[in-house]
Order: structure tokens, then C-alpha cells, then sequence
């Protein structure tokens, strides 16, 4: 079964990257919050290390899906990131493939009740 | 542990320090001072889960250079001449303002925005003549 067009292309998100965007989607943040919020959001069965988080903050602020959020009076160690429009759009589009999945897994787990 | 993780964040790439060892070196701490009520145990789980993150972020942005790198002519054992570090540590950079503001002027043209796309075109084009010129320094 296919996808819309835009999906066919497009590869997953992996788990981090995906965590960091739904963090960012709500509000900016630093990366130690990160790394808390995305703790809870996956209900601590996602434990990111530093490197791993700053990695993919590396890679996301390379592909323009985050930015630097500029703030007065706060040192380099503090520094907050957040979501840009662009960012915005990939998790969105993310998000529909996974629900076309969701809607495909649960047809077919359907299906599969009532041939058994 | 911080000395260690210091250590660590020599090996990575000076563009990618400059960046963000500040703020790594900082989140670790806070991270450390999360855990340093803990179980013992559990610090020490955690203090591995970091350095691992740390081994591997080392290998993962020098694979990017190299790998970058080894796209171009000037740089490999084949073309008989050599691109220190930091001129792979340039051309890394100058590769990721392309990325950034080909995204952009893509962005700006989506939501109608005509003179920032124009700006990000502009932008682009200049970061891929830099791009040429590291590439190409004989040109």
C-alpha cells in the first residue's frame, strides 16, 4: 500500500530526532531541559546522552529544522534552541506519515482477527 | 568525570567545539550534579552512557569531515597533496551554509516570502563560491 507522494521519498525520523522536535514543538529550550523533556516524554525508556543529544542539535541547526533562540543576559551555556518553520513542517509531516501507518497497522490487525 | 569529558571534547572537530563544547560541558555538569544524589551504581551507568555518547560523537563528526572531504579532489592519499583540518573544518562549514539557506529560501518560498527568499538565494550562492574556492584553492 502506498503513501501520499511526499512520503515515499522521505526517510523516518529516528526516536531522538523525532523527541527533540515534539520538546521544541511546545517551547524553546536548553539542552539539559531537553534532555529531561525528552526523558519524560518517552516515559524514561529514552535516556539520550549529551553526545548524542548535541549531535543531532549539530545536524537539525545544519538542515535549518532549529535555530538559536537569541535571548538577552544569558551566558553561551544556556543556550535555548527552538523550532523553525521549516522544522515545524518535517514534524508535521512526520507526524501524518506515523498516523498513516497507525491507520494501516490497525486495518490490517482487523483483517487479521477476522480471517482467524 | 568533567576532566574526562574535557578530554573527550579534544577529539572532536574544532568547528563543532567552538559550537557547542561550552554548552555540552555544562549540560554534562548539570547532568552530574542530577545524578551525584543517586546510587552509586547509577552514576556510574550514567557516566559510561556519557562518554559513550561522547566516543561516538567523535567518530560520528570526523566521519562527516572525511567523509565530506573525501568527495573532493584536493584531499586522499590519490591526489598527491593534502587539506590540513582546518580546511576541512572550513569546507564542512561552508557546506552547511549551503544546506542552511538552500532551506530557507525553500521555507520563504512556501510561505510567499519573495524578498527573504531572494536574500537566501543570495546568501547561498555566495557560501557555495566560498564552498569552490576551498575545494578548488588552485582556481
Amino acid at each position: 500500500m502506498k503513501g501520499p507522494k511526499t512520503r515515499e521519498k522521505r526517510k523516518a525520523l529516528s526516536e531522538p530526532v523525532l523527541l527533540i522536535l515534539v520538546s521544541l514543538a511546545e517551547q524553546p529550550r536548553h539542552g539539559y531541559a531537553l534532555l529531561k523533556d525528552v526523558e519524560a516524554l518517552s516515559d524514561r525508556t529514552v535516556r539520550m546522552s549529551t553526545g548524542t543529544l548535541y549531535g543531532a542539535i549539530h545536524r537539525l541547526l545544519e538542515d535549518g529544522w532549529i535555530e538559536r533562540w537569541e535571548q538577552e543576559d544569558v551566558s553561551r551555556d544556556k543556550q535555548a534552541y527552538r523550532l523553525t518553520k521549516v522544522g515545524r513542517t518535517a514534524l508535521t509531516s512526520e507526524i501524518e506519515r506515523m498516523e498513516h501507518l497507525r491507520r494501516v497497522a490497525v486495518d490490517r490487525l482487523q483483517a487479521g482477527e477476522v480471517l482467524s | 568525570m568533567i576532566g574526562i569529558y574535557r578530554i573527550l571534547l579534544r577529539f572532536y572537530p574544532k568547528s563543532f567545539r567552538s559550537s557547542f563544547g561550552e554548552e555540552i560541558l555544562a549540560t554534562l555538569s548539570q547532568v552530574e550534579a542530577d545524578r551525584a544524589s543517586g546510587p552509586v551504581a547509577r552514576r556510574i551507568v550514567s557516566s559510561s552512557l556519557e562518554i559513550a555518547g561522547l566516543l561516538a560523537g567523535v567518530f560520528v563528526q570526523r566521519f562527516r569531515v572525511r567523509r565530506f572531504g573525501a568527495a573532493s579532489p584536493h584531499i586522499g592519499s590519490g591526489s598527491g597533496s593534502t587539506v590540513h583540518a582546518p580546511a576541512l573544518d572550513a569546507i564542512a562549514e561552508a557546506e552547511a551554509t549551503v544546506r542552511f539557506h538552500l532551506a530557507q529560501t525553500i521555507d520563504c518560498i512556501a510561505h510567499h516570502r519573495f524578498e527573504g527568499a531572494r536574500f537566501h538565494a543570495k546568501e547561498e550562492d555566495s557560501a557555495r563560491q566560498r564552498l569552490s574556492t576551498l575545494q578548488h584553492p588552485s582556481r
